[in-house]
């Protein structure tokens, strides 16, 4: 589904991504990992086609698609979602008509009919049980005012009404608390399916004790240094990063 | 009217440069011919609307003799502090030796008195730091260029703290034809720090016309407190413009109190000339009796990443007019803007009144610019809090004004100019209390 | 969600769709101004004496005044004697009703998306409609003569109703209150008048549509609403002109005058051509617009969507003269390309308990200067007097420019006043967010400018909201990278 080559970018002419290979296939789970400052969000934007970020080399394939070349709502339409970590707010349009308007678009880019209202809202009915949100969201400004848990919530509400191919969620698990992680996750793990994948970018193994990955890349000094199973990430858990900086220098020498 | 004051001017001009005792000639009549351009202030003028400068300028005004030791005479004396640090007093514009720190600069700072200068030394201190951007078009700059004599000259170069200098301008002039100007150049060089407060006083008899400029070239990396301390006691108008400079990285924090005259005219202008400056401007005014205080501020954002921050707030009591107005300026070029502007204003009195009109202007895109205005007076929930809690109106009523003056207060850093507005402030409210 | 439909929809239309002109045949009065043009002007509309004179009156101290200066904004002087102030679309009779009228007029209606039969039919908005200078039709006169609701055009008043208007004309806007106000008393050649009598809900949305068609031509209607204790009116007006190449001038005059419990809502979407991309052509939209709250717990809101002239200088106020009376004001005002707009309010707080409400919200784009210049004045009398004012800018163009002018003048310790304004450009952010989400650049900023503006656009009738939403897209079409 997603085949990344020795992606390199940089953002002010700091390099921050060093030469990424990554394959993610319909079905998988992938899980991000690093310490601050290794580049997992950078990676998270590139992916969505953040315009500050300079793809200095390599490739980014999806679908048999060059992602390179497409805006970011291109990359929308042909089905790439990205939970943001810090989900922006947009005064005076509710999220019920900003959905719409995305569903849609992309519904459109794909050949198909747009939904009419009463569909549209069997739709969303249906999706805000999966995440536990309340209706009054819905009509409230997008994000105005939400809480943290409430944002997050939004973002993993909106992933399940737009139906995306690849979800990356960028530090999803950031400001909740466990009861709030318990519901975003339990959303996640309910539209897996075998043609969907999922990136998963997180700093602790916490949210992975809920979203079970089926592989675990660390990420260290824009490069994938190690990549494993879950238990890789119960390790991370048990001993930090520093093992994996001194093992990445080890390999330097 | 109007027309018969810029005639009355042009005369007053004539003369003045006749005597040719001021500044060189071409540069006193260029500024002469940039105000017969604007020429006085009408009651048409928009910057001057609520403020009715030529209704209160003298008839036939008259430029001052020069005296030997203008204070010889004075029992004044500014309470000097324990700190160490420079006083100069001048009375009517003139130094007054007698009142006046003697030993002068420490390494690093400079100061000269213009009028003592030689037209060639004061021609050559002109070349050097005189670009003086006139953002408003504002007729009083260039009529204290014009009649440009007596003022002073500071300039620091140390990197660490100077002596504060302290500046009394007193007067004392009975004359209501009296016209003074006084120019004030301050410079900063680079990353050098500085500490400016100038108090304004008068006697209860004063009266006539007073022209103040003062410039401040903020150089790179400079750091400035500058304080105005406006307590005045007479009948003169006191019409005082400051321009500041700054260049990159420069950081301003300007303090403006006026706390009593019976015309009282502030235009604070700042003007970001370079990337990265940080500028902050505080104000309080108390407008009692029938005084008239007209606080005039501009924030010219010329150049990106700049950040300015304003505060200013006012009560009015009695019958007392207070004007508040504040430009924001966001050039083209200037994204990545940062402004901010509050102006907060409590009326206790029916008959005072307050016009303030918070303006913005811009260009840029990129920016972050916002402003509040209110008007009100105090809040009867905490005024019935506090009284429920024993205290008696009055009482409550100072105990608001006082949190709501200091919070200006607070934000200064030369002690002894806190210790006075303290003091003087908490008289002015009524405010009986230990801080 | 519907409207957002009609945005897309919309959105790939850039261009001025209302700029045809229609071709009729014209009874015009000869270029320029004097003192003959106002007779001829009078003497074609058959008015009594006591308005010649009036208008006389007017155009002698007009001729003693100087245009103002003092406005944001930037034009060619106006050569006054250069310009048409009467032009007619010729017809042998008048209509008495729709069936007689001209059926090329109708059919420019119905380009304009209003026709008169079929508002007349389905949507109960009585409507009265202006073509250069005269009134061409007003549709539902009957059953709203039934409530006593007087809704004709301004001559049709005259005739019909000397004495309302003899005692309401220039009552809230003097004939010599301003330059343009001034003009338009000499030389108004129609308009709307529209009477609600004592304790009458007026049952529908009563709507005048004006439209500039002649070349050379000035327009100069006057308007003036009349809510008598107890009475409600909801008005409407549109505004469309051809394109053309010269500009054009439009100084109206609109006066509302509200009695004791009357309310009064007046909604503006001016549409008036703006000028091609390089800023040719345009109208100059030189307004004066007023409202008198005369009686206690009177009630006149003022709500406009501006996204059309080549200038624009407008400042709808209220004068709160009743005890309790209420003035609002809300606004969107958006500029393209090389529009200039200075509009904003005035609330003059003169009796006690009375209450205002400002919320603008100003959008610039391409190379527009956009002003927000308001005053709220608290009179000494005015106890416990409030305002509120939120101005707004949003910039979308590093070429463009934002202004706000807000004037607070208080002489009442009792009165709270409270003024905020900000300034921001759409953010990368959000049009990041929206990207993401798989919706197109144009398409998210719509979305977030009609976000912006949604206080302001509630405050509209339906049909005139769905409208301005469509207009806000269309003006700001192509305006972010």
């Amino acid at each position: 589904m997603l085949i990344i080559k020795n992606l390199k970018a940089s953002i002010e002419n700091n390099e921050i991504l060093n030469g990424i290979d990554l394959e993610v296939n319909a079905g998988e789970v992938h899980a991000i990992m690093g310490p601050n400052g290794s580049g997992k969000s950078t990676l998270a934007s590139v992916l969505a086609g953040r315009e500050e970020f300079e793809v200095t080399d390599g490739t980014i394939v999806f679908e048999g698609k060059d992602l390179m070349e497409m805006e970011p709502e291109e990359r929308a339409k042909e089905g790439i979602f990205m939970a943001f970590q810090y989900p922006v707010e947009i005064p005076g349009v509710s999220t019920t008509n900003f959905l719409k308007t995305a569903l849609n678009q992309i519904r459109e880019y794909r050949g198909l009919q747009p939904l009419d209202a009463v569909s549209f809202l069997t739709h969303l009915r249906e999706k805000m049980k999966l995440v536990e949100m309340d209706q009054s969201l819905l009509s409230r400004a997008l994000n105005e005012g939400f809480s943290g848990g409430e944002k997050k919530r939004n973002e993993i509400f909106q992933m399940a009404v737009l139906e995306p191919k690849l979800s990356i969620l960028d530090e999803t698990d950031s400001g909740l608390d466990i009861d709030a992680l318990k519901i975003v996750a339990n959303g996640v793990n309910q539209l897996r399916s075998k043609d969907k994948a999922v990136i998963v970018v997180t700093h602790y193994q916490r949210l992975l004790n809920f979203i079970i990955p089926d592989f675990v890349h660390v990420l260290y000094q824009g490069k994938i240094v190690k990549s494993g199973t879950r238990e890789l990430a119960l390790e991370l858990e048990e001993k930090g990063y520093d093992w994996i900086k001194e093992e990445y220098k080890s390999t330097l020498v | 009217m109007e027309l018969s004051l810029n005639q009355v001017l042009k005369d007053l001009f004539e003369k003045h440069q006749k005597q040719n005792n001021g500044a060189p000639a071409a540069y006193a009549e260029q500024a002469f011919e940039r105000f017969m351009k604007t020429g006085f202030p009408d009651r048409k003028s928009e910057e001057y609307k609520y403020f009715p400068v030529h209704r209160h300028f003298p008839e036939s005004p008259l430029l001052a003799e020069k005296v030997e030791d203008p204070g010889a005479h004075l029992v004044f004396s500014p309470k000097l502090d324990d700190r160490e640090a420079i006083h100069l007093v001048f009375i009517d514009g003139r130094l007054s030796e007698k009142h006046s720190s003697r030993d002068l600069p420490e390494a690093g700072l400079e100061i000269k008195h213009l009028n003592q200068l030689s037209s060639t030394e004061l021609r050559e201190l002109l070349e050097d730091h005189l670009d003086t951007y006139n953002v408003n078009n504002d007729p009083f700059i260039e009529l204290n260029s014009s009649f440009l004599r007596d003022g002073i000259f500071i300039k620091t170069s140390k990197k660490s703290s100077t002596l504060p200098v302290y500046c009394y301008y007193i007067t004392s002039a009975e004359d209501v034809n009296s016209f003074r100007n006084f120019r004030t150049i301050m410079v900063l060089e680079q990353d050098s720090r500085a500490e400016l407060a100038e108090y304004f006083f008068s006697e209860e008899n004063a009266g006539g016309f007073e022209n103040f400029f003062t410039e401040v070239y903020a150089g790179k990396g400079s750091r400035l407190n500058l304080y105005r301390i406006q307590h005045k006691r007479g009948k003169e108008v006191l019409l005082n413009n400051i321009n500041i400079y700054q260049k990159e990285n420069s950081l301003v924090n300007s303090f403006t109190f006026s706390l009593s005259g019976k015309m009282l005219r502030n235009n604070l202008n700042f003007l970001l000339e370079e990337e990265n400056c940080e500028s902050h401007l505080y104000g309080f005014y108390f407008v009692d009796g029938d005084d008239v205080i007209d606080n005039h501020t501009t924030v010219d954002h010329q150049k990106p990443n700049c950040f300015s921050n304003e505060n200013y707030k006012g009560i009015l009591d009695k019958n007392g007019k207070g004007i508040f107005n504040g430009k924001i300026y966001v050039r083209q070029n200037a994204q990545k803007t940062n402004a901010f502007q509050s102006n907060k204003n409590i009326v206790l009195t029916d008959s005072a009144t307050i016009n303030t009109k918070p303006q913005l202007e811009i260009w840029a895109d990129d920016v972050k610019c916002s402003h509040g205005a209110t008007t009100g007076q105090l809040d009867n929930h905490q005024l019935f809090y506090l009284r429920s809690r024993g205290l008696d109106e009055r009482t409550a009523k100072a105990l608001l004004l006082h949190a709501f003056a200091f919070e200006i207060i607070d934000k200064i850093e030369l002690d002894p100019v806190k210790d006075y507005l303290t003091k003087v402030i908490n008289k002015l409210l009524g405010y009986q209390f230990d801080n | 969600m519907k409207e957002n439909d009609n945005i897309l929809e919309e959105i790939t239309q850039s261009e001025y769709k209302y700029g045809w002109t229609s071709n009729f045949e014209m009874d015009s009065a000869p270029k320029g101004l004097n003192e003959d043009i106002i007779r001829f002007i009078s003497a074609r509309k058959e008015e009594p004496e006591w308005l010649l004179e009036w208008r006389l009156k007017a155009f002698r101290h007009w001729l003693k005044m100087n245009e103002p200066k003092w406005p944001n904004v930037k034009y060619p002087k106006i050569d006054f004697q250069d310009i048409i102030y009467y032009a007619a679309p010729k017809q042998k009779v008048k209509p008495k009703s729709l069936d007689e009228v001209d059926p090329e007029l109708l059919e420019t209606f119905e380009k304009l998306g209003i026709s008169l039969q079929e508002q007349q039919r389905l949507t109960g908005v009585a409507v009265d409609a202006v073509m250069d200078s005269i009134a061409v039709a007003t549709t539902f006169k009957e059953k709203l003569g039934e409530l006593g609701v007087i809704f004709s055009s301004f001559s049709e008043a005259v005739q019909v109703h000397p004495e309302l208007v003899k005692k309401y004309l220039g009552s809230v806007v003097p004939m010599n209150d301003n330059y343009y106000a001034a003009l338009n008393s000499a030389v108004f050649s129609d308009g709307s008048f529209c009477y609600i009598p004592k304790g009458v809900r007026c049952p529908m949305e009563l709507s005048t549509y004006f439209r500039i068609n002649a070349a050379n031509t000035g327009q100069f209607e006057r308007t003036l609403i009349v809510a008598e204790d107890n009475a409600y009116v909801s008005y409407l007006e549109g505004c469309t002109a051809p394109m053309r190449d010269e500009n054009q001038l439009h100084a109206a005059v609109v006066e509302i005058y509200a009695a004791d419990n009357a309310e009064v809502k007046y909604s503006t979407v001016q549409n008036w051509y703006p000028g091609d991309k390089s800023g040719k052509g345009g109208i100059y939209n030189f307004v004066t617009k007023r409202g008198l709250c005369a009686g206690h717990h009177s009630k006149i809101s003022w709500t406009q969507v501006e996204t059309g002239s080549a200038i624009t200088w407008k400042y709808p106020s209220c004068i709160l003269k009743g005890d309790h009376s209420i003035g609002e004001f809300y606004s969107v005002a958006v500029t393209n390309n090389y529009q200039q707009a200075d509009t904003g309010t005035k609330m003059i707080h003169i009796g006690k308990n009375t209450k205002s409400r400002i919320v603008s919200k100003g959008i610039s784009a391409g190379k527009s200067q956009n002003s927000y210049r308001g005053l709220v004045k608290v009179m000494k009398r005015a106890e416990n007097s409030r305002n509120f004012s939120q101005c707004d800018s949003l910039l979308m163009s590093d070429t463009c420019g934002a202004h706000t002018f807000p004037y607070i003048e208080v002489s009442n310790k009792s009165a709270h006043v409270e003024h905020e304004a900000t300034t921001s450009k759409i953010g990368e952010d959000q049009l990041f967010y929206c990207n993401q989400r798989g919706i197109d650049t144009e398409t998210a900023v719509a979305l977030i400018v009609n976000g912006y503006a949604k206080e302001v656009l509630s405050k509209l009738p339906m049909e005139f909201a769905v409208e301005a939403q469509k207009l806000l897209a269309i003006t700001l079409e192509g305006s972010v990278g």
